[in-house]
């Protein structure tokens, strides 16, 4: 498996002169539209860091004159921190079932075709259903199980839901690993799961820690379960984020910013962390590089 | 289409749903019944409070619960602060718990619903809009409380008409506690009109004294004098977000003659009057601030704290929120007085929308005994605690009882506060309500969606948005039963207009 | 003990019978899935046939009885429920025109950065961060941005046009389109242009050089060999795109909260207006089950599309 970095670099046809100006041309271009579509990430970060008469300035003041940690405290002390702590354990747990049910069923489908093409597409499928079709049978489903409210409810769901993803692209990484490798582990005598834990899953690790941290970022930016699922004890990062859109707090975007900016770093710093392996974890598997 | 599912897996699963699926799916709630609840230790009790406070501390002291004891009062995250601010004094009057749980506005009563529908009794007291008792009798959240008003006596008479009476009641019960004496002012900046060049000018131009309007023609008159766009000033602004602007239209329509429903629950609100009355409200929008189309109560309030309106009418709260804000501009610039009216058979027919404002029920569902939830919610109402609920200025828990609006400190708790609270009185007294009825929040939301479509320009007539809103109406009245509705919105009507 | 070994692909069991041998025979294949799968039809295909069975029923929070009323919640629907056809129509043009907006650029972004450029790695993962970012936070930065006093956004395109005009950005039917397009093009162009690059890498250079040589330009290069080439990956990507944009909630909820209106109510927000503000779950449900069979027919199109063309 390949990363962007290592792709061959394309063979059309250039002149040598022209080619130094094309390669600089061509940063330049990319390099402006980063910045250009960095725009409104930056925006949310330094409005965290704003007064409100800033943040609430007309004309759009940029770059904060006095910069303050006022709108973090507030928004820590007001919610946010148990927003983060709810964001935390449900999203730990949801990735955590996701991943070790979506690995051994991976490994079943590759290696055994368990139920055919029709069992996989189903479970592909599942990926694109509309959550709200969901969301009202669900409600009704947790609360006759007194569920709603809870963070095991929604770690369920979660887990559920992120199936799919997990399971497609697992096996995506798990084909392509020869299965002659399990068998001279079973030769060796391993069992199955043997044979998928100490040789299989090292060879396809890469793909794991990108698809285990795709599903940690989609679930930590879930918003309609987290809405529908909870009343008043367990609200997420999303859903607390939604609240501040208020007849009495009115525009109180300097918190709600600084809550954004909390939430969004961490996942942006494992983007890039595992940056190796976005490409094909993130096109579910259907295309490779 | 490719099979989708393996048949044989779909065929062994099935029948498993199956039972699953009959087993789980919607058994109907159950009835509203009062639970029996025990009494035994305040049966005998001889209360000798003299305050709605008093005799609710006596009866839950005598009521022996337990030190941890919390109480969960909810709300939306304005209105929650009257119950905020009275925390302390619960924990040193009762030796019991009070804690507070919110939303924002928008979400309020999807909140509850939310609540209602799992029956987790995670709220054990909500404020609420007292208009929703309908809605929430029939999914049977209420707890029926006239059992302990006549015991404990939260002294609903102090409060002031129409909410001792009409509105804590439903289906002759009592099932709320009205906590706030909810209706409008119109705000007006004093010293623009009182300023002699002002005066002046007005009168070289329209002939007529510079005033608080009386008449809507009035008011328009004085608005168009006062929309200067290069100063950053408009002649007014009012809530115009899609959420709750049929407010303004029914004080238009009830001005005007008009009401909700005729003979046989047929809708009323798509006559003549009412076209008149959209086709102003929308016209009156020439003389806002071009961004109003999204604003609502904060954004309208920060216009006129900032100096950009000459007129705004909305709640009593804004009355006290313009004075506590840091940046307001207009303290102590602020006049009150009364909603206009048009001119019905050539006098003003000046009528404020006077909503029934919120109210405290006890949820059916509390997992503590209903007794006890009554008496915090009693001691939440007596005048000590709505006292101060009612001087936070930054809350919006408007006067409600008599004893308040005459009390002195509270007369005198911002400059004009006496005047503002004469002109909530005024307001209350030429006030239109709001029925309560099942499928009252249906009903609105058919009618705000239409008028929002109106107000942007995505409808062009007035008659077609609001039959659009009528034939909307005339299928709920039909979901929910054309008699029961009528019965109740009738029996409803009749009894605000006797008291 | 389980034996290794590819069989047949097979498009389903033949029968029952050798369903059940095949199991019985090897226990542990199954074994692996039965976690996931038990799960996933408790969380999937049993909430399915709970809304089914609901939207055959008259079920309202606020009415106690709750009969049994065939398909009248669905002849309601589709006849006479101007708000749902209202909700159709502003979801077709959101996601018309933001797949085509996406594709356009995502496209052009694929062969821009299909040549060597300094930092390449690095900049290609930050071009894909919106993507890392919740939804939510796209919305209300949008709403933020596009709010006329205070939006940068706003800001800088009132100072372009002229004279004293302002756009109603948050307050006009049309414009509110605009800004939950941009959103969501912001955000997720990046995926349409990951699937189109990727596409792009894989295919054999040769043909390319070849007519190059042979003296074709560029353009007519692309047009003739390339293009042909990424239909495939095109479709792929269409059909993903435009299945998430078929859900959209929550960019919308929290930058135009569906108005003014409702010209940006999706057909989403109306069934959750209609399940959770109003509490007609079985009239939501019916909803939702007509988008749930739209949904299922695009999808087992973009299934027999994957599973069709198979690239190595």
């Amino acid at each position: 498996m390949t990363s962007i970095t290592a792709s061959p670099s394309p063979t059309r046809a250039r002149r040598r002169r022209g080619r130094r100006l094309a390669v600089a041309l061509r940063t330049l271009a990319v390099v402006v539209l980063i910045l250009l579509t960095s725009i409104p990430t930056a925006w949310i970060v330094l409005t965290g860091f704003k007064t409100e008469a800033e943040y609430l300035s007309s004309p759009p003041v940029w770059v904060p004159q006095r910069p303050t940690l006022a709108n973090y405290e507030e928004m820590w002390s007001d919610g946010g921190a148990k927003a983060f702590a709810n964001s935390l354990t449900v999203t730990l747990g949801g990735t955590l079932i996701a991943v070790a049910g979506g690995v051994l069923a991976a490994y079943s489908l590759s290696r055994f075709q368990t139920g055919g093409a029709g069992l996989a597409n189903w479970i592909l499928s599942v990926r694109f259903l509309p959550p709200i079709a969901f969301a009202i049978p669900l409600a009704l489903m947790l609360q006759a199980l007194g569920l709603v409210d809870t963070h095991l409810g929604l770690i369920l769901v979660y887990g559920a839901f992120n199936l799919p993803f997990v399971i497609w692209t697992m096996k995506g990484f798990f084909d392509e690993v020869p299965t002659q490798i399990d068998e001279s582990a079973l030769i060796d005598g391993c069992t199955s799961m043997g044979a998928l834990v100490r040789v299989v899953l090292p060879l396809a690790a890469a793909g794991l820690v990108s698809t285990t941290l795709l599903t940690f970022i989609f679930i930590w930016s879930e918003f309609l379960f987290a809405l529908v699922l909870s009343q008043s004890a367990l609200f997420t990062i999303p859903v607390r984020l939604s609240q501040y859109y208020s007849e009495a707090v009115g525009l109180r975007w300097g918190p709600q910013a600084a809550l954004a900016t909390l939430a969004m770093l961490p996942m942006i710093a494992m983007a890039l962390l595992g940056q190796a392996f976005l490409v094909r974890a993130m096109s579910y598997g259907a295309l490779k590089e | 289409m490719e099979a989708v599912y393996s048949r044989s897996l779909a065929r062994s699963v099935g029948s498993l749903l199956l039972v699953l699926t009959v087993i789980s799916c919607g058994a109907p709630p159950s009835a509203n019944t009062p639970a029996a609840q025990p009494t035994s230790s305040t049966a005998q009790l001889q209360l000798t409070g003299k305050t709605p406070g008093e005799r609710a501390v006596e009866g839950l002291k005598a009521l022996n619960l337990p030190a941890d004891t919390t109480f969960t009062v909810f709300s939306e995250d304005l209105t929650i602060k009257m119950a905020d601010v009275n925390i302390d004094a619960f924990k040193q009057e009762t030796g019991l718990t009070l804690r507070t749980e919110t939303a924002p506005f928008l979400e309020h009563r999807t909140k509850i619903m939310q609540d209602a529908i799992n029956k987790s009794g995670t709220y054990d007291l909500v404020i609420l809009q007292t208009s929703w008792m309908g809605d929430l009798y029939n999914a049977g959240y209420l707890t029926p409380l006239t059992e302990w008003t006549s015991k404990y006596d939260p002294d609903l008479d102090d409060m002031i008409a129409p909410f001792s009476q009409v509105w804590s009641r439903y289906a002759g019960e009592v099932y709320g506690l009205p906590t706030d004496g909810d209706t409008w002012i119109l705000y007006y900046r004093k010293d623009l009109f009182e300023d002699p060049k002002e005066q002046e000018a007005y009168k070289a131009t329209y002939g007529a004294e510079l005033a608080p309007p009386k008449t809507w023609d009035e008011f328009n008159q004085i608005a168009e004098f006062f929309t200067r766009p290069e100063q950053n000033l408009y002649g007014a602004t009012e809530w115009r977000v899609k959420g709750v602007t049929y407010w303004w239209f029914f004080q238009r329509l009830a001005s005007l003659g008009g009401t909700y429903f005729k003979e046989g629950m047929q809708p009323a609100i798509n006559g003549p009057e009412g076209v008149q009355a959209l086709e102003d409200l929308k016209a009156m929008n020439g003389h806002m601030s071009p961004d109003v189309l999204s604003w609502g109560y904060v954004e309208t309030l920060k216009a006129f704290t900032e100096g950009q309106a000459a007129m705004l009418i909305t709640w009593p709260a804004a009355g006290k929120n313009m004075v506590d804000a840091e940046q307001s501009k207009v303290v102590g610039k602020v006049g009150f007085t009364t909603v206009p009216g048009y001119l019905v058979a050539g006098q003003p027919n000046p009528k404020t929308m006077t909503v029934p404002g919120y109210s405290l029920v006890v949820n059916s569902n509390t997992k503590h005994t209903k007794e006890a939830a009554y008496l915090v919610a009693q001691w939440l109402v007596s005048p000590e605690q709505l006292k101060r609920a009612n001087m936070n200025l930054s809350g919006n828990t408007d006067v409600l009882r008599e004893s308040i609006f005459a009390d002195p400190q509270m007369r005198d708790i911002f400059p004009g506060a006496a005047e503002y609270l004469d002109a909530q009185k005024a307001n209350i007294a030429q006030g239109f309500p709001e029925p309560i009825i099942p499928g009252y929040d249906e009903y609105m939301q058919a009618l705000e969606i239409e008028i929002s479509r109106f107000m942007t320009g995505e409808l062009d007539s007035a008659q077609e948005a609001l039959d659009n809103a009528a034939a909307g109406w005339e299928q709920i009245t039909d979901k929910y039963g054309r008699d029961k509705q009528a019965e109740l919105y009738t029996s409803f009507m009749d009894s605000y207009q006797q008291q | 003990m389980a034996t290794l070994g590819r069989q047949a692909r097979t498009a389903g069991p033949a029968s029952w019978r050798s369903w059940l041998r095949g199991l019985r025979a090897r226990p542990a294949p199954w074994l692996l899935v039965a976690p996931s799968l038990l799960l996933l039809l408790v969380m999937t295909v049993y909430p399915t046939l709970s809304t089914l069975y609901l939207s055959l029923h008259r079920w309202e929070a606020t009415m106690i009885d709750r009969p049994f009323i065939g398909f009248d919640n669905y002849a309601r629907l589709v006849s006479s429920d101007a708000r749902f056809h209202n909700a159709l129509v502003q979801t077709v043009i959101i996601v018309g025109v933001a797949l085509l907006l996406q594709v356009l650029l995502g496209f052009a972004l694929a062969l821009l950065f299909d040549g060597e450029f300094w930092a390449k790695g690095l900049l290609t993962t930050l071009y894909l961060v919106p993507m890392m970012i919740s939804p939510v936070v796209v919305g209300f930065t949008a709403r933020m941005a596009f709010t006329n006093q205070y939006g940068f956004v706003a800001q800088i395109i009132n100072t372009i046009l002229p004279g004293d005009t302002k756009i109603q950005w948050l307050a006009d039917p049309f414009w509110a389109k605009v800004v939950v397009i941009v959103a969501d093009t912001w955000q997720w162009t990046p995926f349409v242009f990951l699937v189109l690059y990727s596409a792009l890498l894989s295919l054999p250079q040769e043909p390319f050089e070849a007519a190059q040589v042979d003296g074709a330009s560029y353009w007519q290069a692309f047009w003739h060999i390339t293009l042909p080439q990424m239909r495939y990956a095109l479709l792929v990507a269409v059909l993903i795109r435009g299945l998430d944009l078929l859900k959209l909630f929550d960019v919308v909820l929290l930058s135009t909260r569906a108005g003014p209106g409702t010209s940006t109510e999706t057909v989403s927000i109306y069934i959750y207006h209609l399940a959770f503000r109003f509490w007609s779950l079985g009239y939501a449900a019916a909803a939702s089950f007509l988008l749930l069979l739209v949904v299922i027919v695009i999808t087992s199109l973009l299934i027999r599309t994957m599973g069709s063309t198979k690239h190595a």
